[in-house]
């Protein structure tokens, strides 16, 4: 035969039928060169699954081969198809029937040409064994091992020659499976017997080879092609050093390692020729080496078809391998040489998989959401993949092979690194993320690595797996569209799908003059340039509290850093001492319901606002909790408020200086932010301008002793805050309060805040300013509410026009902002707090301050309890001048419930008369001095705190710090803790600080602690959250990863999520834009799902929603409560066949109780606790009834309750119906107590 | 290793319950006072035969339902290596053809028998297979529950180095923990290295029993089948034995087109030929 020109091939072949035998990548890749190069018919095999994956559209027709997944090893089926359509030469492809040497054959039976070699060098070069042997022939190095299968003896002989460590191959094996490495020679015996077993079971041929184990070696292959006429071709090497498992991640040509010289390469190809030439193979070959650091090579194997990493040789010299493999198997000269065949271009392929590296490479199946592919110059993909696309669990979990070609190792890191952020695959886990993170890897960019570099280089796998931001973010959008309402606000379900909605948000925001924005501020930001600033000034000073005490108070802290950000830039403009943003109920809010980090919130106003002071509110020894916390978190939390923060300011609700001074050590050690601990002001009997002159004292002596100066001087060191929570005091009041400490101490600064609840806000905050207090609180006029601060355009006019003050507010900018504020406003007005508006002059009785008046009253009209309001509010007016501290929180709260809970108890047990008569004695006694007091009414007035909680006896024991004027009288505890115990508590009172009790947690275990929760190590600002807030902490964090950062969607869908139809653009925290629009909203499941299709950007996506309990679950199954100890539920589908109980059993912990057999699968379930069997839903005796009860994972099949008390005759053991029997019921036998 | 006993899968839930059953471990009697089957039914358990409890690991196809096919199919594997050829009845009974009739698909009821079964147990958080192998002698069908599927059977080779070689053993009994103890110990072995050494996790099991799966092809009954998509049903139903999915299903081509069922009694249909469904 001579040989044919390609243009002959080609000309023979037009028109022709070229069957692939294969799927997937190769299957497809083929497919094109069959179509390009020669104009023939391209034709696929495909099972049932295949039949319309994305690799089948290279075909133009398909061969069906049935619903068997396993029938592409079918050849008889394949060829006798084949024969019948007329096909002319058929290519194996990789994997599957490939290397099966009966191919050729089959196919030459049948007059069908093979596109690959012979039958006889297939098996020449492609049996392991015999390479081997041929390779020695030639006097090319293998690794010294065995000549041949042999025997445990043989092993053991062979190793005494060529010493440890060995391993053990299967002579059938290929893709390191079936390979044993042995280091002693007592582990040989057993791993012969697994590696012999295991080789039978997976290549049906148990013999073992024996070699030397080499170490620290980098897996170097070359390609090599030759055609029917002797005429070889050796291309430059490939290095697949990456692997796992000896399963190639990443392939390079040529090598990138140093130690790859010209004379190796030349070496290693010519041995390839040799090999090849020898047998007179024709077709691709690949003969495989292992590289020692030293440049040691030696032949592994040679592999007798198209490989999965040819095209990386392909892009490195710009040939088609495919072209050339086709054309040859139709008797073309080999179209290469050295002349023509010149290599250009690195190369580099990683193989994208459907793996999780992370959970040990375990392939997965599943639809591919979402799919957008690389591109662009240097990028060449072969993929198997498309949105929409089922990923079948039939085959091997090659998703793609993406390689980047360029001129050099350096560009082609760049181009692969940039095509692997542009590769977005969704809905199933890839290796992607995986190689992005190889690409980051030091030692992988210089090429120092070999082959267990995946194996030991832990870091690769420490990354988070997740989507682009805005994909997640739609979901989030989806969720809250199909919902009706934003479940993570926490306002329950305050609105459906059907609800009316707000215009859509969309703010118009006025320009802000370049002259204002950077115009610096006035303020000094060192300390001491500050408080001189201030104590020199002539002006009266504004602290803006918009985004924190007046919004917490009037919209529960719902205001978002979102919309932050969008009056940020105004109110920094307005020439304000600070802006209070953060502190108190806030801080817990951003993680509760806001699903912000709040120091994140804090940096992000710092970048937007610049320029004005921030201030913070501490809560004394709770910091930014609800209770106290130890001196090592105070600390930790404190640092890291200073770093983000100017002005710290710090309450008790008991005035207890004591507890502050954690706080005021970490503050009075920097010159960057300013102490200021605030007074807790009430006005009551006892609570008058002395008793905060030496609350006032106490405090400077306290700085005193830190700063390590006299009161006076430390008078000069902070700022003091006098804070009426509630906003009753009089402008009398204030005036003689700021008075009297301007006298005593002239220096001092004094900042004074107050609420507008009692609609005094404007003379009171003049009075103040006019006694001589140099800071004010107040807001926005836009957010004036309630409960808030007041007016601050108000109260400028009225001291400017009214009292001849003077100030430095810049109101032009405070118009804006206000208008900006007013855009906002309708949607936290209308969702956050639509109840009780309006000012309340009845706050200077009880006192409830800021938001605790909203929210406690909402509380009773949730609990339908509203009718009792007016009572609650006397009942608190009449005991706070009973037992006296300030009611900010937590005192606030103990307040309000000791109210909540008698009056609701006494309610309980005698209607409304029993209320009437609990408030008359409550307000007789507030106002009887004790000498004047009945015996009648000493009795009486222990029903007042009957029915208090434990956070009211705890402050009576002193465990929250000293009451500001002292213990209570004695009956106060008598009621408290009743007639027996309150001796007891009387002398386990405490004038201690909270803080000397507690101790110091273990920072480093609360971090593994969290780390375990999260899955990963637990940034310093997600530490410091989790020590504050461990539960919404981590709702926090886990969101953000879920979905990202909420605050790049707006407020309407934010609250309200999308209609169909409705378009929403949004940016995602990389500044990219993207769009969504909802198409449809399917009808409610009877699993309780809905399914939202819409469009992000330009894929269609399909979200499954949750919108409400499935019927069939309401109706048929009872569900266990996992946090109920005395639900037992099935712990997974199945049948029930066995309950070893019955109503009325006492169960001891870890009895079994029931068994379910599912797939034959036979599950004994325990009962979690002792207890009595309350409550059998489902039953089954088998082994009577011949009859099993299906049952769902999670479904209630037994209640237990509280064991109760058992008769003490072992005989008898029953459960008896009534504590204070004294004989068993049962068996009549005295009951032992 | 036992002498008598109530049961292996007894001794295995106390030597858990003590911490002293780790994963792989297992515990072979020689004979058990009371031996059990699926839902209590009593399993004879005279010496000469395999009582064992195997503690299996709580990862891979042992964390799901799919823990009995591919424990059968690493039985039947294991079996097959020393010579054994039996078939997987979905989800793990073994079965042979009877003695004299013809490897590979069984034909039907009356030429299959039961050669051994494997019962699953988790109990505490261990999953234990009791796992047994007729290797001396078979329970008459007399004794057998009524309804039952297949006739007992003693488990047989074709091959005659192995069937002379449990012959022999056979022949030995005066010492049959001496006969019994290696045949288990190099059962447990082809098992344990054909589990620990397989690279894909989600994928040899499957493959694994589908090789050996008794009936592919035929036409079955399943009764009391429960669907993958509809765990609360059960219903009848007949078709030709597919495959078996990756949940540890069974895969059946019926009239409705491809199903798969997570529970049921398999049983072969006599009388008619395969359907023609392409």
């Amino acid at each position: 035969m001579s040989a044919k020109t390609m243009e002959q091939v080609q000309a023979e072949l037009r028109g022709k039928a070229i069957l692939v035998a294969n799927r997937g990548i190769p299957a497809r890749r083929i497919c094109r060169a069959i179509r390009e190069r020669f104009g023939a018919v391209a034709v696929m095999t495909a099972t049932d699954v295949d039949k319309t994956s994305p690799a089948a559209s290279a075909a133009q027709e398909l061969m069906l081969l049935g619903p068997t997944p396993s029938a592409y090893l079918d050849l008889d089926l394949i060829i006798s198809k084949a024969k019948a359509r007329g096909i002319v030469g058929i290519h194996p492809g990789w994997g599957f029937a490939s290397e099966d040497d009966s191919f050729p054959r089959k196919c030459e039976e049948s007059s069908i040409n093979f596109i690959g070699s012979t039958c006889e060098s297939m098996n020449l070069l492609g049996n392991k064994v015999q390479a081997r042997n041929l390779a020695m022939r030639l006097g090319v190095p293998v690794v010294p091992g065995s000549e041949g299968a042999v025997d445990i003896e043989g092993a053991r002989d062979i190793i005494k020659k060529i010493g440890l460590p060995v391993m053990l191959k299967a002579e059938g094996g290929g893709g390191g499976r079936g390979i044993f490495v042995i280091r002693t020679m007592q582990e040989l015996e057993d791993a012969f017997v697994k590696a012999s077993t295991l080789a039978e079971a997976s290549f049906g041929n148990p013999r073992l080879f024996v070699e030397r184990y080499l170490e620290n070696v980098r897996h170097i292959e070359i390609q090599v092609i030759a055609d029917k006429y002797g005429n070889v071709f050796a291309f430059d090497e490939r290095d697949c050093t990456v692997q796992r498992n000896h399963q190639k991640l990443v392939e390079i040509t040529p090598s990138p390692w140093p130690r790859m010289t010209v004379e190796l390469r030349e070496q290693l190809k010519a041995y390839a020729r040799k090999l090849v030439k020898a047998v007179n193979y024709h077709s691709l070959a690949t003969v495989e080496f292992l590289v020692t650091r030293d440049g040691t090579p030696y032949m592994i194997e040679v592999n007798t078809r198209l490989q999965v990493e040819h095209g990386i040789t392909e892009a490195r010299y710009g040939i088609d391998l495919v072209e050339a493999q086709i054309a040859i198997a139709f008797g073309a000269e080999l179209p290469f040489n050295e002349e023509n065949t010149q290599p250009q271009n690195w190369a580099m392929q990683v193989r994208i998989n459907c793996e999780d590296p992370q959970n040990g490479f375990t392939p997965n199946c599943g639809r591919v959401d979402r799919y957008v592919s690389p591109g662009g110059p240097g990028i060449r993909l072969d993929s198997n993949l498309c949105a929409g696309y089922d990923f079948p669990s039939n085959y091997d979990s090659a998703g793609s092979l993406l390689i980047a070609f360029g001129r050099s190792w350096e560009r082609i890191l760049g181009i692969m690194d940039r095509a692997l952020e542009e590769y977005t695959i969704s809905g199933i886990k890839t290796t992607l993320p995986f190689y992005r993170h190889i690409l980051e890897n030091e030692e992988f960019r210089k090429a120092d690595f070999d082959t267990n570099f995946v194996a030991n280089t832990a870091e690769l796998f420490n990354y988070e797996d997740l989507a682009p931001e805005g994909e997640r973010l739609s979901r989030l959008v989806a969720e809250i569209s199909a919902k009706g309402y934003n479940p993570y606000v926490n306002l329950g379900k305050y609105r459906t799908v059907d609800t009316p909605r707000l215009p859509e948000f969309n703010p118009v925001l006025p320009h802000i003059s370049g002259s204002d924005r950077y115009a610096p501020s006035p303020y000094p930001h060192r300390r001491t340039e500050l408080l001189e600033f201030l104590r020199d000034s002539k002006a009266v000073h504004f602290t803006d509290t918009t985004t924190r005490d007046m919004t917490q108070s009037n919209t529960g802290n719902r205001f978002r850093l979102a919309e932050d950000a969008l009056i940020g830039p105004y109110l920094d403009s307005c020439n304000f001492f600070s802006m209070e943003n953060d502190g108190g109920a806030h801080f817990h809010v951003a993680m509760m319901a806001n699903m912000t980090y709040p120091f994140a919130e804090a940096q992000a106003w710092n970048r937007f606002a610049p320029k004005t002071l921030k201030q913070l509110l501490v809560r004394s020894t709770n910091v930014l909790g609800y209770a106290p916390q130890p001196r090592n978190v105070m600390n930790i939390t404190g640092e890291m408020i200073c770093d983000n923060y100017q002005i710290i300011r710090c309450f008790d609700f008991l005035n207890d200086m004591r507890n502050m001074r954690p706080l005021a050590e970490v503050a009075l050690s920097r010159d960057d932010v300013v102490f200021e601990p605030a007074l807790s002001i009430s006005v009551a009997k006892g609570f008058d301008v002395d008793h905060y002159l030496d609350v006032t004292a106490a405090t400077l002596d306290m700085v005193g002793k830190i700063a390590g100066c006299t009161q006076k001087d430390a008078s000069r060191l902070i700022i003091l805050g006098l804070k009426d929570m509630a906003g009753v005091c009089s402008p009398t009041f204030i005036t003689k309060l700021v008075s009297a400490l301007k006298k005593r101490w002239p220096d001092l600064v004094l900042h004074f805040h107050r609420h507008a609840t009692d609609g005094l806000f404007v003379p009171s905050a003049g009075a103040a300013a006019k006694a001589g207090a140099q800071i004010i609180d107040t807001g926005l006029g836009a957010a004036v509410r309630t409960y808030g601060q007041g007016d601050l355009l108000a109260t400028v006019a009225y001291m400017e026009n009214e009292l001849g003050l003077k100030t430095i507010i810049n109101k032009d900018m405070v118009q804006q902002a206000n208008f900006v504020l007013k855009q906002i406003m309708p949607f936290y007005d209308r969702y956050c707090s639509p109840y009780f508006q309006g000012t309340d002059y009845s706050v200077v009785s009880h006192c409830m301050p800021g938001g605790a008046t909203s929210s406690s009253q909402e509380g009773a009209m949730k609990q339908g309890y509203i009718q009792l309001l007016p009572y609650m509010l006397r009942f608190l007016a009449a005991i706070r001048q009973i037992v006296r501290y300030h009611d900010v929180t937590p005192g606030s709260q103990i307040t309000w419930n000791t109210a909540f809970l008698a009056i609701t108890n006494a309610y309980k047990r005698s209607g409304e008369k029993g209320v009437q008569q609990l408030l008359k004695i409550a307000e007789t006694v507030a106002v009887t001095p004790e000498e004047q007091m009945d015996d009648d009414l000493k009795i009486q007035r222990l029903e007042i705190y009957r029915d208090c909680n434990d956070a009211f006896r705890n402050l009576l024991l002193g465990k929250f710090g000293k009451l500001p004027l002292g213990w209570p009288e004695d009956w106060v505890y008598e009621s408290a803790f009743g007639p027996d115990m309150y001796r007891n508590a009387l002398s386990s009172r405490t004038e201690d600080s909270p803080l000397d009790q507690l101790k110091d947690v273990d920072i480093a275990k609360e971090a593994k602690a969290c780390a375990d929760i999260l899955k990963h190590t637990p940034t310093q600002e997600e530490l410091v959250m989790y020590l504050n807030h461990p539960g919404d902490a981590v709702k926090t964090i886990q969101f953000v990863k879920k979905y990202g950062d909420p605050n790049r969607l707006p407020l309407h869908v934010w609250f309200e999520g999308l209609k169909p139809g409705q378009e929403l653009q949004f940016t995602d925290s990389s500044r990219k834009p993207h769009k969504m629009t909802i198409f449809r909203v399917s009808p409610v499941t009877d699993h309780g799902t809905v399914n939202v299709r819409y469009t992000f950007d330009s894929t269609v996506m399909l979200q499954e929603v949750k919108v409400a309990e499935g019927h069939a679950q309401q109706t048929d199954t009872a569900m266990a409560d996992g946090n109920n100890p005395y639900h037992i539920g099935a712990p997974s589908n199945g049948d029930l066949w066995v309950v070893h109980v019955k109503p009325g059993d006492i169960v001891k912990a870890g009895e079994e109780v029931f068994n379910i057999s599912i797939m034959k699968q036979e599950k004994a379930v325990y009962a979690p606790c002792d207890g009595i069997v309350k409550r059998v839903l489902k039953s089954a005796d088998y082994q009577t009834t011949r009859k099993m009860t299906p049952v769902r994972e999670g479904e209630l099949i037994i209640e237990l309750g509280p064991c109760p008390m058992v008769c003490s005759n072992p005989e008898c053991g029953k459960a008896l119906p009534s504590a204070a029997m004294n004989f068993c019921p049962w068996c009549g036998s005295p009951i032992e107590k | 290793m036992t002498g008598a006993a109530s049961s292996s899968l007894d001794i295995a839930s106390a030597l858990h319950e003590r911490g002293l059953l780790p994963e792989w471990a297992s515990v072979l009697c020689l004979s058990q006072s009371a031996g059990r089957g699926q839902m209590r039914r009593a399993w004879a358990s005279p010496e000469g035969n395999i009582y064992a409890a195997l503690r299996l690991p709580d990862s891979g196809p042992f964390a799901t339902f799919a823990a009995a096919p591919a424990i059968g199919g690493l039985m039947a594997e294991a079996l097959h290596c020393e010579g054994f050829p039996v078939l997987l009845k979905w989800p793990n009974d073994l079965l042979q053809p009877a003695e004299g009739m013809a490897e590979g698909l069984l034909p039907g009821r009356d030429e299959c028998r039961k050669v051994g079964g494997i019962l699953l147990e988790e109990r505490r958080g261990a999953l234990v297979a009791g796992i047994g192998l007729n290797i001396a002698s078979a329970p008459d069908s007399s004794t057998l529950r009524d309804n039952y599927a297949f006739s007992a059977g003693i488990i047989h080779s074709p091959q005659k180095a192995a069937q002379n070689r449990i012959n022999c053993e056979k022949a030995n009994k005066s010492s049959a923990s001496e006969m019994i103890f290696p045949l288990w110990k190099r059962l447990v072995e082809r098992i344990f290295s054909c589990y620990a050494y397989s690279s894909d996790p989600a994928l040899w099991w499957p493959a694994l029993a589908e090789k050996y799966l008794a009936f592919r092809g035929c036409r079955v009954f399943l009764a009391d089948a429960c669907p993958e998509d509809d765990t609360m049903a059960r219903v009848p139903c007949e078709g030709i034995v597919d495959g078996v999915t990756p949940s540890g299903a069974l895969r059946l081509r019926s009239e409705h087109g491809m199903e798969s069922y997570l529970g049921g009694s398999l049983l072969p249909r006599q009388g008619k030929p395969p359907f023609s469904g392409e």
